[in-house]
């Protein structure tokens, strides 16, 4: 639009030009001898036509201005000539630091940035000294990992992100695409070793979506993920209890209600089928072939018994006030277990609860508090953690365990385990049942000057998962049922876009029988954005 | 460009008439001379103001690019351009659906879940095996499964610089489609972290391109347009490949030429399974690698595969003749060593059938040849088929042999001479076709409706009993009908219908019915 403009003026400009040039020229030539009226008119004339070359010269002393007709409609972002489509490309790098005073991952992946929810915290060693449940004694393992938990030290460039954005202008509304990557999606296979020579680390997808208007589709942030509700935090795992799912394909519309600042969405999001076996967690999108590295169906279940058949179905109002704002939110999913022989059973997952913000002293404008909270049953991943999951079942499963390992007792097997047995009146004692979930995170941030802020933040999840129907070695050390986090850190932005930071952590995990491993972290990060 | 050059030159010669009458207007009495030294004076101003006009004019076209949607990189001759889509694929399979393992949507029919949909298995008998369904049937849980990924979003980055050769360009794409097991599974739960998959990346220069392009036998405008990203079977692939292409015209109107050297690759269907030069020699990990029961990977490469095509353009549509041969070889570094010469041939194009429906189209196209495999577009393909590594005689469905009747290749098995010499190979023949019309409703709503078929005759001597019973596909089928609205240019919400039906060696059949959306927004 602003080219087009610019272009206009500068045509109009040529035109009356031209219009004097053509008339001075018709004069000049025309007239032999001058005369004093002619030369009045010529003088007239000249004004008009200095006008008109002051003009021209203006535009031509701007090689700024050129500059300008690109700028996009967006921040940081340039016009594509020739179009009315905006680009940018943006993102970080960072640095992150990491070293573990108790509880540290000590092999495998590279671990930092994500320490928290989604990170080690979920899967910090536990303090394991022959505590006895079902039958069974659980002792640390000879080469402990609590034992080596202290003393770790990463570092790791694996958050960097980079990202791509479009906005165009269309009939109805505005259109936007949005590509973004980062490198935390490695897993066993593709980040072992890495660092002995050079780190080749994989990009992972986080965002690919569109919008036209008030639609959205594609891989987005969970419409159910308020972002304006998560602390601060170094860690990229952040506090546990907040809302997810984090990034998933999606269909959403997102209006506007008749009161001043209230909004909604509703969604139509990817389905998954999540549930607690006592051979391990599985999704429906868990490959059917053999485990390996912990990924695919373990070996001791004859099949995945998980399905979806359709979407999940999310929906928030949000209240938006200059304090801050307010969202309720909720979802409802079908949760679907059928393994193509006897089971055929279908569940409604739903839960609910609320996100926001406040500022709450007008003496520190800046300063923000953060608060969220859900509860419900089969809400499974709308609670963000990787330790989670809708339901609970014993498919697959042992009637006596003899060992931590979770072997079976001979001729004890469930319906569902491989070998076990496969007649209806096997698949009658099969049980599954929805799991019962709450959790919640709250976040203070504090700008001691306006370009050094702190946050504190606390965030806690609990789920309800039958020991009877995941087993004992489940229940023991597999499947934890409440995971809290503490972070603490200050931040230093010397420019506006570069974030220095250090932070403090501190999270505990708690199995089904109260088996406990405790996780002490520092954490630092040197981010450039652009 | 053009009007903005105008323009400043107007300016120009306006400004250089107006300095004149500035001088002019400053004497009080005008002479010759001094006419003639004012007309020289305007002359250099004009000049000058030349220059001040083509800087003012320049800017604005002067960071146009080259071709569409493209950005001149200041102080080069290069245009840049950053592109794709993102797309949004909605999946609900009727019958035949992946319940589990990586999301398959949006590839449902060739390369996708059409080659791999479960089969009706119910005590069939075939080479002395009875073939009964799984205990835990995939084909019983295959209906009513609901899938939604954004994973065929696509980034693409474009430059195309001029030069004394001709134009030279590179392109790079990618997408997410490339997962496999190991790097899919489980990704819905918090944050679907796929890893991008390399596209094209490619230059070129002039008349030649080199790097990983779209196959010297893809005919991309004769292939059907389908939400489903697999498409039809029975098109002509291989879709992406490294390669050396030179391009030119042949002296008559609206003839080029095509011909390539393109990465080799030896594919053949074993006892085993199917088995590629690049499959590596570790074990199997979810079906990644050689398979156990074979010794050793017998296949190799040796040399490109050289395909070629002459393509005739007219006001109608196109048509392209093309053909292709391919070298194939086993040799296991100890008795083995064959060589066979893969051809097969075809055409394609397309035809604008109707002057009152301009934008009506018709697609078509069609190949046929022995040890064609890959270039018939389809995952599920083989040039070569073996008994290396088989068994004289199955004793179950999961392909154990009796004891003492291994054949050579298989791990374990004789390795004699009197051994390899029972060792048969054979060049798989194969046919397939194409069809697709699309007709516009309206300027903005289009409907597709495709068949794609493809055919490969697999000797059932050689590749055994489990393999023609449960692995390999004598013949594929896919039928798909949509209907597309793109309410913007760059935006399309389609729906579509897809029906397809894969037919094992041994005839044994496996359904597949799917209704599938798409919310693509391009860039």
């Amino acid at each position: 639009m602003m080219t087009k403009a610019m272009t206009r003026t500068r045509k109009l400009g040529t035109a009356a030009t031209l219009g004097g040039l053509a008339a001075a020229a018709a004069l000049l030539t025309g007239l032999p001898p001058a005369q004093a009226d002619e030369l009045a008119d010529l003088k007239a004339n000249q004004q008009l036509l200095q006008q008109r070359i002051d003009q021209l010269a203006q535009a031509a002393a701007a090689p700024a201005a050129p500059t300008a007709d690109l700028k996009g409609s967006f921040p940081r972002s340039i016009l594509i000539p020739g179009t009315d489509t905006s680009l940018s490309v943006g993102g970080y790098t960072n640095l992150d630091v990491s070293y573990w005073i108790t509880g540290g991952p000590v092999n495998g992946n590279v671990v930092t940035p994500v320490i928290g929810e989604n990170g080690q915290a979920l899967a910090t060693p536990l303090y394991l000294h022959g505590q006895t449940f079902g039958g069974l004694t659980f002792n640390a393992p000879t080469f402990d990992p609590r034992a080596r938990g202290n003393g770790v030290f990463q570092m790791t460039a694996r958050e960097s992100r980079l990202r791509v954005e479009t906005r165009t202008p269309t009939p109805y509304g505005e259109a936007g695409t949005v590509f973004e990557f980062d490198w935390l999606g490695c897993n066993n296979l593709s980040c072992n070793g890495l660092n002995h020579v050079s780190n080749n680390l994989l990009p992972r997808l986080r965002l690919a979506y569109g919008t036209l208007g008030p639609w959205l589709a594609g891989q987005a942030f969970g419409t159910t993920v308020d972002l304006a509700a998560n602390p601060e935090t170094v860690d990229f795992g952040g506090p546990v209890g907040e809302w997810g799912v984090v990034r998933l394909p999606q269909l959403r519309y997102t209006g506007q209600l008749p009161w001043p600042g209230v909004s909604f969405a509703v969604a139509a999001e990817a389905p998954q089928t999540d549930v607690f076996t006592p051979a391990g967690q599985i999704f429906s999108d868990t490959s059917a072939v053999p485990a390996v590295d912990g990924i695919g169906t373990p070996t001791a279940l004859a099949v995945n018994p998980t399905k979806s058949s359709m979407p999940d179905w999310p929906a928030y109002i949000q209240i938006t006030r200059p304090w801050g704002h307010l969202r309720f939110q909720g979802v409802l999913r079908d949760l679907k277990i059928q393994d193509g022989h006897f089971i055929n059973k279908t569940f409604l997952g739903f839960g609910g609860g609320f996100a926001g913000n406040a500022k709450p002293f007008p003496f520190w404008p800046k300063d923000d508090f953060t608060f969220q909270f859900g509860a419900g049953q089969g809400l499974g991943r709308y609670m963000n953690s990787a330790s989670d999951a809708g339901l609970a079942t014993n498919f697959g499963g042992c009637g006596a365990y003899i060992d931590t390992a979770g072997d079976c007792a001979a001729g004890t097997s469930l319906y569902g385990r491989t070998g076990g047995p496969t007649t209806a009146a096997a698949a009658a004692s099969i049980i599954v049942k929805p799991v019962a979930e709450w959790f919640g995170a709250v976040g203070y941030q504090h700008w001691w000057l306006p370009n050094v802020r702190s946050t504190v933040a606390f965030g806690i999840q609990h789920q309800d998962v039958s020991e009877q129907l995941v087993g004992v070695v489940q229940a023991a050390t597999g499947v934890n049922k409440q995971v809290y986090t503490t972070h603490a850190n200050v931040i230093w932005s010397p420019v506006a876009f570069i974030d220095i930071g250090l932070e403090y952590m501190h999270a505990q995990r708690k199995t089904i029988v109260n088996i406990a491993g405790t996780e002490d972290e520092v954490q630092g990060e040197f981010k450039v954005k652009f | 460009m053009t009007t903005k050059a105008v323009s400043g030159m107007r300016s120009v010669g306006a400004c250089g008439g107006l300095a004149a009458v500035a001088l002019l207007a400053g004497l009080p009495s005008v002479q010759a001379d001094e006419l003639a030294d004012l007309k020289a004076n305007g002359q250099l101003l004009q000049q000058r103001i030349d220059r001040l006009a083509q800087a003012a004019a320049a800017p604005a076209a002067s960071l146009k690019g080259s071709f569409p949607r493209s950005i001149l990189i200041p102080g080069t001759d290069t245009s840049l351009a950053i592109g794709g889509y993102t797309n949004l694929d909605v999946s609900y399979w009727l019958t035949g659906g992946p319940v589990n393992g990586n999301v398959v949507t949006p590839v449902a029919g060739e390369t996708g879940q059409a080659e791999s949909t479960p089969l009706h298995l119910h005590g069939q008998g075939f080479g002395g095996l009875v073939f009964g369904a799984p205990t835990f049937d995939p084909r019983a849980r295959g209906n009513g499964v609901f899938q939604m990924t954004a994973r065929e979003s696509r980034l693409r980055v474009e430059t195309r610089t001029p030069t004394p050769y001709g134009a030279a360009g590179t392109v790079f794409e990618f997408d997410f489609l490339g997962c496999n097991n190991l790097s899919c599974n489980g990704l819905d739960h918090v944050s679907n972290n796929f890893v991008p998959r390399l596209r094209l990346a490619y230059g070129t220069l002039g008349p030649w391109l080199a790097g990983q392009a779209f196959s010297t036998m893809n005919d991309l405008a004769a292939d059907p347009e389908t939400i489903d990203f697999g498409g039809t079977a029975g098109q002509w692939g291989l879709s992406r490949l490294p390669q050396l292409r030179y391009t030119g015209k042949l002296p008559w109107p609206g003839v080029s030429f095509a011909v390539a050297a393109e990465a080799p690759q030896t594919d053949a269907a074993m006892p085993g399974g199917l088995v590629f030069s690049d499959t590596s020699a570790i074990p199997a990990v979810d079906g990644v690698g050689l398979p156990t029961t074979l010794a050793v990977n017998p296949t190799k490469s040796s040399m490109p595969d050289w395909p070629a095509y002459i393509q005739i353009e007219r006001p109608w549509g196109h048509l392209q003749l093309k053909g292709l041969l391919r070298e194939l070889k086993l040799q296991d570094g100890h008795l083995i060593n064959k060589e066979f010469l893969g051809f097969g041939g075809g055409f394609s194009g397309n035809l604008k059938p109707w002057r009152r429906w301009p934008k009506d189209n018709l697609v078509f196209q069609f190949g046929a040849g022995k040890g064609l495999d890959r270039y018939s577009y389809g995952a599920s393909t083989f040039g070569l088929a073996t008994n290396y590594g088989g068994c004289g005689i199955y004793i179950d469905t999961a392909g154990d042999c009796a004891p003492g009747t291994a054949l050579y290749g298989r791990a374990g098995g004789p390795t004699t001479a009197a051994a390899a010499g029972s060792i048969i190979a054979r060049l798989v023949p194969e046919w397939f076709g194409a069809v697709g019309y699309t007709h516009f409703w309206r300027t903005d709503i289009r409907s597709n409706l495709a068949f794609g078929i493809r055919h490969e005759d697999v000797p059932e001597g050689l590749v055994g009993p489990v393999q023609a019973a449960t692995g390999l596909n004598k013949q594929v089928y896919t039928v798909h009908a949509n209907v597309i609205w793109s309410p913007v240019a760059f935006v399309d919400i389609g729906l579509e219908y897809l029906h397809a039906q894969r037919e094992t060696v041994a005839n044994i059949v496996g359904v597949e019915d799917e209704f599938q959306g798409e919310f693509k927004v391009k860039f």
